[in-house]
């Protein structure tokens, strides 16, 4: 099973150059080709629908191979996940999330216990649900629905096994744990680290919520793959995370906002809240543009010494000027 | 990566040449990252460098989705979605390899880091160990140095022992170690020492004699052959269930009337099929021979390859 192993622990590469250099004639190439023909089952099948339905317990989805974390960092995967809904879905402060198990097609690594669904009808292929292997994921990051799948287990950190043997003195670890061959085991930490990538998603939202500079609003930076919390202001004073950033027409007469001023930037930028969402100021004479997280480009006001961005919702944006070389990200919530 | 385009080509029937390119570019990058073996193609060449030629890469492709075909991998692969269709492609060559990889380990028997760890553990819980002049022993019983027979005479009561078949399906080695340890205490019924052991029970799961289809030159009795056929019937018909004629003719030119010694290719040319197909068809009749069919001793194993050799012929006619 080293191959798998191997396999699994290294990067894939996209291998598409060099087959220019291969040297192959008509009858190579018609010799592969003959094992496929009169199999017209292949092409007269319908191909897999691309329906999008709500997300509920037991349905296995793909996972989108790339992400910006909560905190504007971008995440890559080069093995995509397949994952099996494992629960209903819950939410953090408005942000979804359920809890999964990953799936792999790699059965032959499976224990005599593991969950092995041989039938390839389902998503096409046998696979291993790894009980063992039970993550958080923000529901945003499930890409498409692949099939419906009951699973017979449970998450293995609610099971009768993990209660008796993690209880102390107890002795059922000694008699009744699965032993698993150095494969197994190996395939386990392996898929274990992998799925960081996973619960990573959730993990950099409570990052987010822990930071944030106030009770109602946070806006974090992330540029060359650094993150930074812009500071909270009211007037010409640093506050604590404890107040409010929205300012609430009519009441209050201080101003209220978040500064961000770095020596890899050469402007500042102000981020206010009002009832209507966020504004973003860029305090440069040059060019700049946002685009939201569909690509689109936000309309803006400007004089020569700033541009103003208003009516900015929760989300993901990217700031584009002259004056960076990288795109800076911003996530507003 | 397997370019989703060219596998829509392939899975049509309607692969191009810059298609079939592009698959044996996929394959060879993945055969030099990982350093694959050669062993992993079933090839009838003899070459000794341990360097890929172009052929077997194409060898290798070819068996890889004959392989795949046959494990009906592609049955269902409009339930797939199209963006993990070309990770699923490199996925089952992974799972093709290891299996290959897996198939020639156990023609090679267990490994003997794996079966020296297998005998120092059993001893240790199930027998009575013990030093006697600086060497480590191992016996059944507690024992002192007069209960040590002459090498000799181990030796001899040794090569009495029958060698033990691995299966394809045998995961776990352990219990086939014990009993073979069990076996060398019946036969020579006095303490060894433990490296003796170690090297023994190594030598019971040498797989050579197992995969070696050879036909005694010499002439067996004629009604030898028939109360064979009695015996072996069930098992024969059970092996050549599903062949073809023609399949029957292939076998038998290659596995029994190759007197020339012609190469698999020369075979395959003169059958008029691809040389993987060939080697396949070869490759998984000697496969079902071997898991369905473990011989009580010489005799028995030569009359019952020529009952096949017999059947095969039939068939063929």
């Amino acid at each position: 099973m080293k191959p798998i192993i191997q396999f699994l622990r290294n990067q894939i590469e996209p291998f598409s150059k060099g087959s220019e250099k291969v040297d192959a004639t008509e009858t190579d190439s018609d010799n592969l080709k003959s094992l496929f023909i009169n199999r017209s089952k292949y092409v007269t099948q319908a191909r897999h629908l691309k329906i999008h339905p709500r997300i509920q317990k037991n349905q296995i989805w793909t996972v989108k191979s790339e992400y910006d974390d909560f905190q504007g960092i971008s995440q890559k995967t080069c093995h995509p996940f397949l994952v099996l809904i494992n629960s209903e879905q819950e939410a953090i402060e408005d942000e979804n999330f359920t809890r999964v198990f990953i799936v792999s097609p790699f059965i032959e690594l499976a224990t005599q216990r593991d969950e092995v669904c041989n039938d390839p009808s389902i998503i096409g292929f046998s696979f291993l649900i790894e009980t063992w292997n039970d993550q958080p994921i923000l529901t945003e990051l499930l890409n498409e629905y692949v099939g419906y799948y009951e699973s017979k287990s449970n998450s293995f950190s609610k099971t009768e096994v993990f209660e008796l043997a993690n209880e102390p003195n107890s002795e059922y670890s000694k008699s009744n744990i699965e032993i698993l061959s150095e494969d197994q085991k190996e395939f386990r930490n392996i898929e274990i680290s992998r799925a960081k990538y996973i619960n990573h998603s959730v993990l950099s939202l409570l990052s987010f919520l822990e930071n944030r500079q106030s009770q109602d609003a946070g806006v974090v930076i992330s540029l060359f793959d650094k993150i930074e919390y812009p500071k909270f202001f009211i007037g010409q004073t640093q506050k604590e995370p404890t107040l409010s950033l929205a300012a609430k027409s009519g009441v209050e007469s201080e101003d209220k906002y978040l500064l961000y001023e770095s020596e890899n930037i050469p402007y500042q930028m102000f981020f206010r809240k009002n009832e209507d969402g966020f504004i973003l100021s860029v305090h440069t004479s040059y060019k700049v543009k946002l685009l939201s997280n569909k690509n689109e480009e936000i309309n803006y006001t400007s004089n020569k010494d700033k541009s103003v961005f208003a009516n900015l919702k929760a989300g993901i944006y990217t700031l584009i000027s002259e004056q960076v070389k990288e795109p800076i990200k911003i996530r507003l919530k | 990566m397997f370019k989703i385009e060219y596998i829509n080509e392939l899975i049509t029937g309607q692969l191009s040449n810059d298609g079939y390119k592009h698959f044996v570019s996929v394959v060879s990058g993945f055969v030099r990252k990982y350093n694959w073996p050669k062993s992993i193609i079933v090839s009838s060449e003899t070459s000794t460098s341990k360097f890929w030629s172009v052929d077997q890469i194409k060898e290798l492709t070819h068996q890889f989705f004959e392989w795949s075909l046959s494990k009906g991998k592609f049955d269902n692969l409009n339930k797939i979605p199209e963006s993990y269709i070309s990770y699923y492609f490199s996925q089952i060559l992974i799972s093709f390899v290891a299996s290959r990889i897996k198939e020639e380990q156990q023609k090679e028997g267990l490994s003997y880091d794996k079966n020296r760890e297998l005998v120092v553990s059993i001893c240790k819980e199930d027998y009575v160990n013990s030093t006697i002049d600086g060497k480590e022993y191992v016996f059944i019983h507690s024992f002192s140095k007069d209960n040590l027979k002459p090498i000799e005479d181990i030796e001899n009561a040794l090569s009495y022992l029958s060698k033990i078949p691995l299966k394809e399906s045998t995961k776990h080695f352990r219990p086939l170690v014990k009993i073979a340890i069990e076996d060398v205490f019946n036969s020579i019924e006095s303490p060894i020492s433990l490296n003796k052991l170690i090297e023994t029970v190594f030598s019971l799961f040498s797989q050579k004699s197992f995969n070696i289809l050879q036909i005694d030159e010499e002439p067996v009795d004629k009604e030898e052959i028939g109360k064979g056929i009695i015996k072996f019937d069930k098992i024969i018909q059970k092996l050549i269930f599903g062949l073809t004629k023609d399949d029957a003719k292939m076998i038998f030119n290659f596995l029994f009337q190759n007197e020339g010694e012609q190469s698999l290719a020369e075979f395959a040319d003169k059958f008029n099929i691809p040389k993987s197909t060939f080697h396949h068809k070869v490759d998984t009749f000697k496969k079902k021979i071997a898991s369905a069919y473990t011989p009580e001793n010489e005799q028995d194993g030569i009359l019952f390859i020529q009952n096949i050799s017999k059947a095969l012929d039939k068939l063929s006619n």
